[in-house]
């Protein structure tokens, strides 16, 4: 039957001069359900009549043929070649493992052969639906949202398909809204078919039609209960539109159990690793490439570079090329992503490169499984002239080199001393000095003002005493009738008692002037009358302007009036 | 007189063999060894480093992070641990970048600890006082002169060595930290909405809250603040 579906090439122009002819059969995925849609392309630079050998019986084609040409270019010589391609998509109805292939390409009387393919075929993926309502159950058509699992851990793929069911056969769907999940999810479609396959089926003892659409492998990230929004579509029967939307889908992820181990590359399924090295027998200072290959099946795309473990004298340059060749499929992804190490010889002699490890969280066993790959030695041939670098590239070898590079350090335990900063030991540290110091002015202070008191009462003490002379002086004055002693006494005797009555501090004598403003700043009236008398009198009798006529006693005796009001 | 031997005696054995175990690269015993010793004696600054040498070899470069920071917290001005924290992050081999809490020179201040700032504090607020009492005792224009240069000097220093007192203080007893230590871990805007941002091994955390509930609200290095599980930080 495949035979029928062989075609020609179309194109009869562009012969692919100087290019030797190569024919190429792919198949992608290489591992699906049954039933699953899978693609075969045949690729070559000649045309002719095709025809693929070995299809399985029980393959059934798809209505999805693809075709076309493309051109490549040599980067070594810059020559254009022209491939043509065909696709074709597919399923198989019986598990197993399929050879497929070789192609022919017939092109006048010769033919080219291409390599052949293996798919395995397992069986059907057993789905889960969401819940559906009885109410739903009443609707022309309800859909639902189908998962492979309930709880899957974390970086394992879901399996998530859209699966409609309806009372009426329909025809095709228009509008259609894809289920969704929050946070970061990688989803990659997997045999999804233009068309969709309506096939009869009973659903809790209801005939009912139903098909499953939009097929997806997902990657979600992170853990705990992940909810898958519902779907919309408008569900045509010919003319007729039936919109619905679907129910959504409650998920849990769990984390990984425990602490991975340093190998681990993030890896959750099942992985293998295998090693290669280009040669085995180089020279000092010679670089060879050292390939690691990751092959396995679950989230292969999202693991971790390996990190190589080499001895001392080998030296990683740069970062590795990275190819990667994987399909994705209903269990994960499967195919190989590949690692080239470009290494530099330091040292010579025998030289053993130790095995790579890796790990990975395996599904079924529920616990991390490391994986060895294969040790490789190889011979250096000693090169005199070679001097020897040190890598540059902190990646090489570094953890190992780490580890001897760093003395470790004896034990130091530190008090877990009690902090004083805060405590009243610590207030009472820095304030009392400072209260000390402010404690010392207070007292200095106050000794500095007692000895200035002292010092007025003293000069006080000797004015009165200055005063109690000048009294004495102008009682002889009196008695003896000297009037120029007299008067100069009574003014000097006036002058001291006020001297002691305000209170001068310094050796200063009081001039009249300050004398009268005291007293009329005190409204002492009567007592400024009295003064300003005695004063002129004095001054009539020293200016030539004789007495008042007034006696000496009663002179003295209104001073002594006023030293006594002045008391 | 075996039943004599000190518990101090029966830590440094374990600590020699666990030293003994990273130099033979038998990581995981050397992790173990020290691990005890840090549960007996949690001061044991020689054991957080070695265990964090550890876990370099065991490729744990979020775990060594903690260990080294855990060093550093108490010793802020040790280069040494700063120079394996730069390589650590280096190694995880991400976006993240070691960026010291402190810069040199307040790496250098934090050192002294805060005790030797009290000291510092008490010894100036002596000498403001010998200062003040010599001012006002002394004529001589030139003592006095001298006497308020060393006064405010010490006024200065009395002053600084208090606020750095307090923050050494409050940097030393700070728990407030916390280092991814998983490759990649999940984040919630609440304790069941998941959030689209995923944090990376090594990267440090602060924690909003004190909690030892399952779920423990940080803010990240942008500044956005999330829920994690408890389980994927490891707190300085």
């Amino acid at each position: 039957m495949y035979r029928l579906l062989s075609i020609l090439f179309i194109s009869l122009c562009c012969p692919a001069f100087g290019q030797a002819p190569k024919v190429e059969l792919s198949i992608d995925p290489s591992r699906a359900d049954v039933g699953e849609i899978f693609t075969i392309t045949v690729r070559s630079n000649v045309q002719g009549e095709l025809e693929v050998d070995n299809k399985p019986s029980s393959f059934v084609p798809g209505y999805d043929v693809m075709n076309g040409m493309e051109q490549e270019m040599d980067p070594n010589n810059g020559n254009v070649t022209t491939y043509y391609y065909l696709s074709q998509t597919g399923a198989i109805g019986k598990p197993g493992k399929y050879t497929i292939g070789p192609a022919f390409i017939k092109q006048g009387n010769k033919v080219y052969q291409s390599n052949t393919v293996e798919i395995i075929i397992g069986d059907k993926t057993q789905m889960t639906g969401s819940e559906v309502t009885t109410a739903q159950m009443r609707e022309d058509a309800f859909g639902i949202i189908q998962t492979n699992k309930k709880t899957i851990y974390e970086g394992e793929p879901i399996l998530v398909s859209a699966k409609v069911y309806s009372h009426f056969d329909p025809t095709h769907l228009a509008g259609y809204r894809s289920y969704s999940m929050k946070g970061a999810v990688d989803k990659q479609p997997v045999g999804n078919s233009q068309r969709i396959i309506v096939e009869r089926e009973k659903f809790r003892g209801v005939d009912l039609y139903a098909f499953e659409y939009d097929k997806n492998i997902i990657f979600p990230s992170g853990t705990g209960t992940f909810k898958i929004n519902g779907y919309a579509m408008n569900l045509h029967r010919g003319y007729e539109s039936f919109p619905l939307t679907s129910n959504q889908a409650i998920i849990e992820i769990l984390p990984l159990p425990g602490t991975p181990p340093a190998d681990f590359i993030g890896g959750v399924g099942e992985f293998r690793i295998t090693r290669s090295i280009d040669s085995k027998a180089i020279k000092q200072g010679d670089v060879f490439k050292m390939k690691i290959t990751i092959e396995g099946i679950g989230n292969l795309q999202n693991t971790i570079e390996p990190t190589p473990v080499l001895p001392k004298g080998l030296i990683v340059y740069g970062d590795p090329v990275i190819e990667e060749d994987y399909s994705y499929n209903s269990h994960g992804t499967e195919g190989t992503i590949s690692y080239e190490y470009n290494i530099q010889v330091n040292s010579s002699g025998e030289i053993e490169i130790p095995a790579t490890t890796i790990s990975f969280f395996d599904i079924k066993q529920k616990k991390y499984i490391s994986v060895v790959s294969n040790t490789e030695q190889i011979k250096v041939k000693a090169d005199k002239s070679y001097i020897t670098q040190e890598s540059q590239d902190p990646k090489s070898s570094a953890i190992e080199e780490l580890t001897y590079s760093s003395v470790l350090r004896d034990s130091k335990s530190l008090d877990s001393e009690k902090t004083y900063f805060g405590s009243p030991l610590f207030w009472a540290g820095i304030g009392s000095p400072l209260f000390a110091a402010f404690i010392f002015l207070f007292i200095r202070r106050q000794r500095e003002s007692g000895a200035h008191e002292i010092v007025i009462k003293e000069r006080v003490k000797s004015k009165e005493k200055e005063l109690s002379a000048n009294l004495s002086i102008v009682e002889n004055a009196i008695q003896q009738n000297d009037d120029n002693a007299f008067f100069t006494g009574i003014e000097n005797t006036l002058i001291k008692a006020f001297e002691v009555r305000l209170g001068t501090e310094d050796e200063r004598i009081l001039n009249k002037r300050e004398i009268y403003d005291h007293l009329t700043e005190s409204n002492q009236e009567a007592l400024l009358s009295k003064v300003k008398h005695i004063f002129t009198t004095a001054d009539q009798f020293k200016y030539g302007f004789a007495s008042t006529g007034e006696s000496k006693q009663q002179i003295y005796s209104e001073l002594n009036d006023i030293l006594t009001n002045l008391k | 007189m075996g039943f004599l031997s000190t518990p101090s005696l029966a830590s440094d054995s374990t600590f020699n063999k666990a030293s003994k175990a990273i130099e033979q690269k038998s990581y995981q015993k050397g992790i173990q060894g020290f691990e005890k010793i840090i549960e007996q004696d949690p001061n044991n600054m020689g054991a957080y480093y070695n265990l964090g040498v550890a876990y370099m070899g065991e490729k744990s470069f979020g775990k060594a992070i903690w260990s080294f920071e855990k060093v550093l917290n108490r010793i802020p001005n040790d280069s040494e641990v700063s120079e394996q924290l730069e390589y650590a992050y280096r190694e995880l081999n991400n976006d993240l970048i070691y960026e010291p809490r402190l810069n040199a020179f307040a790496s250098g201040l934090y050192g002294i600890k805060s005790n030797s700032w009290s000291i510092i504090a008490i010894t100036s607020s002596i000498l403001i006082a010998i200062c003040i009492i010599v001012f006002k005792l002394k004529e001589t224009h030139s003592t006095r002169r001298l006497m308020m240069v060393l006064g405010f000097v010490c006024s200065v220093i009395f002053i600084s060595s208090i606020i750095l007192a307090a923050s050494t203080k409050e940097y030393q007893s700070e728990m407030n930290y916390g280092i991814v230590t998983k490759k990649s871990i999940s984040t919630f805007d609440d304790k069941q909405e998941l959030n689209s941002t995923k944090l990376t091994e090594g990267e440090r955390v602060r924690l909003m809250q004190k909690d030892t509930s399952e779920f423990i609200q940080v803010e990240s290095r942008n500044r956005d603040v999330f829920f994690v599980r408890n389980e994927d930080i490891a707190f300085i």
